[in-house]
């Protein structure tokens, strides 16, 4: 979340990524797989850089580069979320993040659901992408970069067009098979596996907000 | 070497550390429909991908008419389920996208396609403008198809291309890969052979990291008869054959060549 909200520019977004790399090693996260699977995402990043690198801002440049570690630390950071934790405490984690948008009637467990099934889905997703990538060029599509932007990145809709159809039919799938096991929006859930903080959540959970506060209030 | 074969010699294809077929070597001919069979992760679409050069073999060579199979711009990969492949907005712009790629002239592009697509059985006078995406299942695959192969390639390899169709579609279908296969060479992976099986040339069957290789269909079902270890061939037909083992040439697994086979031969039980 610190990747994308942030207005630090791109001394905060290196700092970020430091701290986020550092704590896979020393947690053993699959780091090296992690960052690989950002290949994956290079149309998406290459649109962002488009998008970036030639707008009024005094250094197009620097804010395409920050906008493109932004994007990845979100994407490398989800990557190694999911890997290391189960569903159940990615649930977990998302309801206690929704929590306080209870107050103003938000359903914060739908919502929750929604990130961690967004979440889940994207290694999925990803490699469908390199799949249609793969068939795509056997028909003679070519994603090579060239010198002028707007025609490179109209050379991506063959995998962004089938990619997007294959996520809105894989999420109505989905919609359909949970419905068919019983799942309502409304209705009371129990949870099978109960989550107790300890000693070091609080601990690290402090650090975060310490580190939270620091970054907002020392601009 | 068949005039027109891709052959594969001391193949080995895979990952580094982890190959999934070694030491192949062997022939897909053109004429008729090739066949490449084994279960899931034995390494058939990692053939195709190799083949299509888009996976490098670990070891070994390919040749094409003589000489050193380069696929570049030579072949054609249709992977299972092609009209996921659709971006177009019309059935005209997807079969021509990859002519145009190839930077034929617009008119040409549109003459070649239409044709092309007749030729797929699917009416280009009255889809050419229909979106792609409100097609029947059996109509966009074979457009799908249709876009795949339409700049003519000399290799024409195809995963499952049979997958999810009713029984018309597949009559369809399989009609117009064996004519295509007339003048190309087409390699089809597939875990439904039977529909293939009356006219097919090699069979490649792959399992512990080997391939074995059939000359025909006839030969493989032969093998798959004595041993049914080798390849699950239906119930009904090994039923149906069991009274006649061992058979020297077998019918294909359609219910009316074997009909025919064991009205010639005699009812036995």
């Amino acid at each position: 979340m610190l990747f994308s909200l942030h207005d630090r520019g791109i001394k905060m977004t290196i700092m970020l990524w430091l701290i986020m790399l550092t704590a896979s090693l020393l947690g053993d996260a699959p780091l090296k797989e992690s960052l690989t699977s950002m290949t994956r995402i290079i149309p998406l990043l290459m649109i962002i850089v488009a998008g970036n690198a030639f707008g009024s801002a005094s250094d197009p440049w620097i804010n395409a580069c920050d906008a493109v570690m932004r994007v990845g630390g979100v994407f490398v950071t989800a990557a190694i979320l999911v890997t290391i934790c189960s569903q159940a405490e990615l649930m977990y984690f998302w309801e206690a993040c929704f929590k306080p948008l209870e107050l103003c009637g938000v359903s914060t467990r739908e919502w929750a659901l929604v990130m961690v099934i967004a979440v889940r889905f994207f290694p999925s997703i990803l490699e469908e992408m390199e799949r249609i990538k793969t068939a795509q060029m056997a028909r003679g599509a070519k994603f090579s970069i060239g010198y002028s932007w707007l025609p490179d990145v109209r050379r991506f809709l063959p995998i962004l067009i089938p990619t997007l159809t294959l996520s809105i039919y894989h999420a109505s799938d989905l919609a359909v098979a949970m419905q068919a096991r019983g799942y309502r929006l409304s209705g009371a859930r129990t949870r099978f596996r109960e989550f107790r903080l300890s000693v070091w959540d609080i601990f690290l959970a402090g650090c975060g907000l310490a580190f939270s506060v620091w970054v907002s209030v020392f601009r | 070497m068949a005039a027109n074969s891709l052959k594969i010699e001391r193949l080995s294809i895979g990952f580094p550390d982890r190959p999934v077929v070694e030491n192949l070597t062997g022939e897909f001919p053109g004429r008729l429909p090739n066949l490449v069979l084994g279960r899931c992760g034995s390494g058939k679409t990692t053939l195709l991908m190799t083949l299509a050069g888009f996976l490098a073999p670990l070891a070994g060579k390919m040749f094409h008419r003589e000489s050193e199979w380069k696929p570049e711009g030579k072949t054609c990969l249709a992977f299972q389920n092609p009209e996921k492949l659709f971006f177009c907005p019309t059935v005209g712009d997807e079969v021509t996208f990859a002519l145009l790629q190839r930077g034929n002239k617009s008119e040409k592009a549109d003459e070649d396609g239409r044709s092309w697509l007749d030729r797929w059985g699917v009416d280009q006078e009255k889809y050419w403008l229909s979106d792609p995406f409100r097609l029947s299942g059996g109509q966009k695959r074979r457009v799908a198809l249709a876009a795949c192969t339409v700049f003519k390639p000399d290799v024409i390899l195809l995963d499952e291309p049979l997958a999810g169709l009713d029984f018309e579609g597949r009559r369809l279908l399989v009609s117009q890969i064996s004519s295509l296969a007339e003048e190309r060479i087409v390699v089809i992976v597939t875990h439904d052979p039977e529909p293939f099986f009356p006219n097919i040339g090699t069979v490649l069957l792959l399992s512990n990291n080997r391939g074995s290789w059939y000359e025909d269909g006839k030969h493989f079902l032969r093998d798959a008869l004595d041993n049914s270890d080798i390849y699950p061939l239906p119930p009904w037909y090994r039923a149906a054959l069991f009274p006649y083992l061992p058979v020297d040439s077998p019918p294909s697994p359609v219910a009316e060549e074997v009909a025919r086979f064991i009205s010639e031969r005699g009812r036995r039980v």
